[in-house]
């Protein structure tokens, strides 16, 4: 399992940062339809990262609207009713959610994975009820005119410029920076002791309980960790289209997260990154297909399930082993 | 007065339709451990069988519901041979990939569904008209027909659980797999009969319910979600537990849709759901699955 560090490992990631940080913006600056493509796949990357967490050790989470919610609505109210700035809420979503995240995490705590993933799924079509009717949030036609992310200057010095509207690059530069960073936070915990727990965890939980590993500590982390990851796209998401509605976070968009992971590989790191770039990249292109979008999916969900059960990433080693 | 005979008639329909879906659900989980997303949408697809065959060629009700019954139960079939058997047979430690397979299955239904019969909500006309007097009370005849065939299925499943050697086999098979494969049990022949016998209870529900609730498409989401709240309720893995947890989630249905406003129905549903899994996970009468 442990591997020397090689940079040769490697060059394949770092061209794609290069792509992802330098000519993806040189090239597509100016076309917002582009750039809003990279955008969205960025941020619903990060969300599906956070599921990712959770299937490392036995989870499945089906309810991550929940914490894309709790946190879209976090930021919309602290900054329209509260008057915060962006950066600040930022963070208190991401706590926010984690927190919640805590709180149902620690509930089926000492119960079997299945029953996480069937209350996250009864929960979120609780949720949305809850936010349809609910005078506090704006009830169905939800929050507007949200506060974009405002400039911040230190010493007379702008490090960040006002964001607009009309100029998506610096959305793209935020949320290629937030994917990059938990890219590299995951990475850490994947690497160090806790992820070779929780890879214990996932691969014999009775095992791992049986020599001193702590299940519940590591789910509890897991499940912190995705619904953080989840507050803060949430908050982006607000940031970036200045409503929010409760019918955007309905339980299919949640189903549609744990599919990224799997079309992509759900053992390795870029999987759901991979899955994300693919399927949003991929529709717009098909605004022919707009109609059958759902159903396409459900097909990949099930032929990749069926018959790549480590996604797309596993067709580039098939064919190594038929060689050995 | 006539509030209370609302309600209690209510709460006897809703209860015995309720434990008739989950029973099914529970049955595929008990078999193959597989939580059958898709059991709204064979639901509703039940219902359109019924609405194309009673609703426009006329055929005669209780055959339409024998045809629903079998044309999920050869679904259901096809679903576990090509599909389940081989995800599960892959799988070692963790159920995410039954489970993302479930949840494909439902999307795929759900949307070919909309495909093919479009978005209108559908019903179809009562098969006896007329309102019985029982007493004081008076029931409508669908009402009261919708009683006696949940009724009857309900008894029928547990005369088959419980007294032929098929629904003994199956019933082991619920409580260990190993064990009942020692004792020469054909599992993976009974896991397929039990996925059938699932699916088809889902179809023959939708079938029974489409006289006294109009459906539509999108409707299974919504009955998925219910056969959730009843098995959490009642305890996975107990087939008396679905009965007990449909009962519980039809009367807080039948008291709560006269007395609340609907909105606040479902949250108290969902209050009681989450207090269940704080303080008595395993449900009212489920098997304990800890870690």
């Amino acid at each position: 399992m442990i591997h020397k560090f090689k940079w040769t490992r490697y060059i394949g990631l770092f061209v794609l940062g290069i792509i992802y940080l330098i000519v993806i913006p040189l090239i597509w600056g100016h076309s917002s339809f582009i750039l809003n493509i990279a955008i969205t796949a960025s941020i619903f990357s990060i969300a599906a990262l956070g599921v990712w967490i959770c299937f490392k050790v036995g989870l499945m989470n089906m309810g991550q609207s929940i914490f894309l919610a709790l946190g879209g609505y976090c930021t919309a109210i602290l900054s329209v009713k509260l008057g915060l700035s962006f950066w600040l809420c930022l963070p208190i979503s991401g706590i926010l959610a984690a927190i919640v995240g805590l709180f149902l995490g620690s509930v089926t705590r000492w119960l079997k994975g299945f029953y996480f993933s069937i209350l996250t799924f009864v929960l979120n079509m609780a949720m949305k009820q809850i936010l349809m009717i609910s005078d506090f949030t704006g009830g169905a036609s939800g929050i507007r005119n949200v506060a974009r992310p405002n400039s911040v200057s230190i010493g007379g010095l702008t490090i960040i410029p006002q964001f607009n509207g009309d100029n998506k690059l610096p959305y793209y530069f935020l949320a290629a920076v937030l994917l990059i960073i938990t890219v590299i936070v995951i990475w850490r915990l994947t690497t160090c002791p806790i992820g070779r727990m929780t890879d214990a965890l996932c691969q014999n939980d009775k095992l791992a309980a049986s020599v001193g590993i702590n299940i519940v500590k590591y789910r509890l982390i897991s499940i912190c960790t995705s619904s953080f990851l989840a507050g803060i796209s949430g908050a982006f998401f607000v940031g970036y289209t200045t409503v929010i509605y409760p019918i955007t976070y309905t339980t299919t968009e949640s189903i549609y997260l744990p599919i990224y992971c799997l079309f992509g590989g759900v053992n390795y790191i870029i999987g759901p990154i991979l899955g994300a770039f693919f399927f949003q990249a991929v529709f717009p292109f098909l605004s022919i297909l707009h109609d059958y979008q759902a159903i396409i999916y459900a097909l990949i969900m099930i032929v990749v399930i069926r018959w790549l059960p480590n996604g797309i990433i596993s067709l580039r080693f098939r064919r190594k082993k038929v060689a050995e | 007065m006539e509030l209370i005979q609302t309600m209690l008639i209510n709460f006897i329909m809703l209860g015995l339709f309720y434990s008739l879906i989950a029973l099914g659900l529970a049955l595929i989980f008990g078999v193959m451990e597989v939580l059958n997303f898709a059991h709204g949408q064979m639901y509703v697809l039940g219902g359109f069988v019924l609405f194309y065959f009673y609703g426009k060629y006329h055929v005669n009700y209780f055959v339409s519901l024998i045809i629903c019954g079998v044309l999920l139960a050869a679904l259901g079939f096809l679903f576990e041979k090509f599909l389940f058997r081989q995800v599960i047979a892959s799988e070692k430690v963790t159920h995410s990939g039954s489970f993302l397979l479930a949840l494909g299955t439902s999307l795929l239904l759900e949307e070919g569904a909309l495909l093919a019969f479009g978005e209108k909500a559908r019903g179809v006309p009562p098969v006896i008209q007329g309102i019985a007097k029982i007493g004081s009370m008076s029931v409508s005849y669908s009402r009261l027909l919708v009683i006696v065939i949940s009724l009857f299925l309900i008894l029928a499943l547990f005369y088959f659980l419980n007294f032929t050697k098929i629904g003994r086999a199956m019933r082991a098979m619920t409580q260990d797999k190993e064990t009942a494969s020692l004792q020469g049990i054909n599992v993976r022949q009974l896991s397929s009969l039990g996925f059938c016998l699932g699916a088809a209870l889902a179809g023959i529900a939708g079938g029974v319910m489409s006289p006294v609730v109009s459906f539509s498409a999108g409707s299974g989401g919504p009955i998925t979600t219910k056969v959730f709240i009843i098995l959490l309720i009642g305890g996975f893995g107990s087939l008396v537990g679905a009965i007990a947890g449909g009962f519980v989630l039809g009367f807080l249905e039948a008291v709560g849709f006269a007395l609340f406003p609907s909105d606040l129905v479902m949250l108290i549903i969902y209050a009681v759901v989450f207090l269940m899994l704080m303080f008595r996970p395993r449900g009212l009468m489920g098997k304990v699955f800890r870690e």
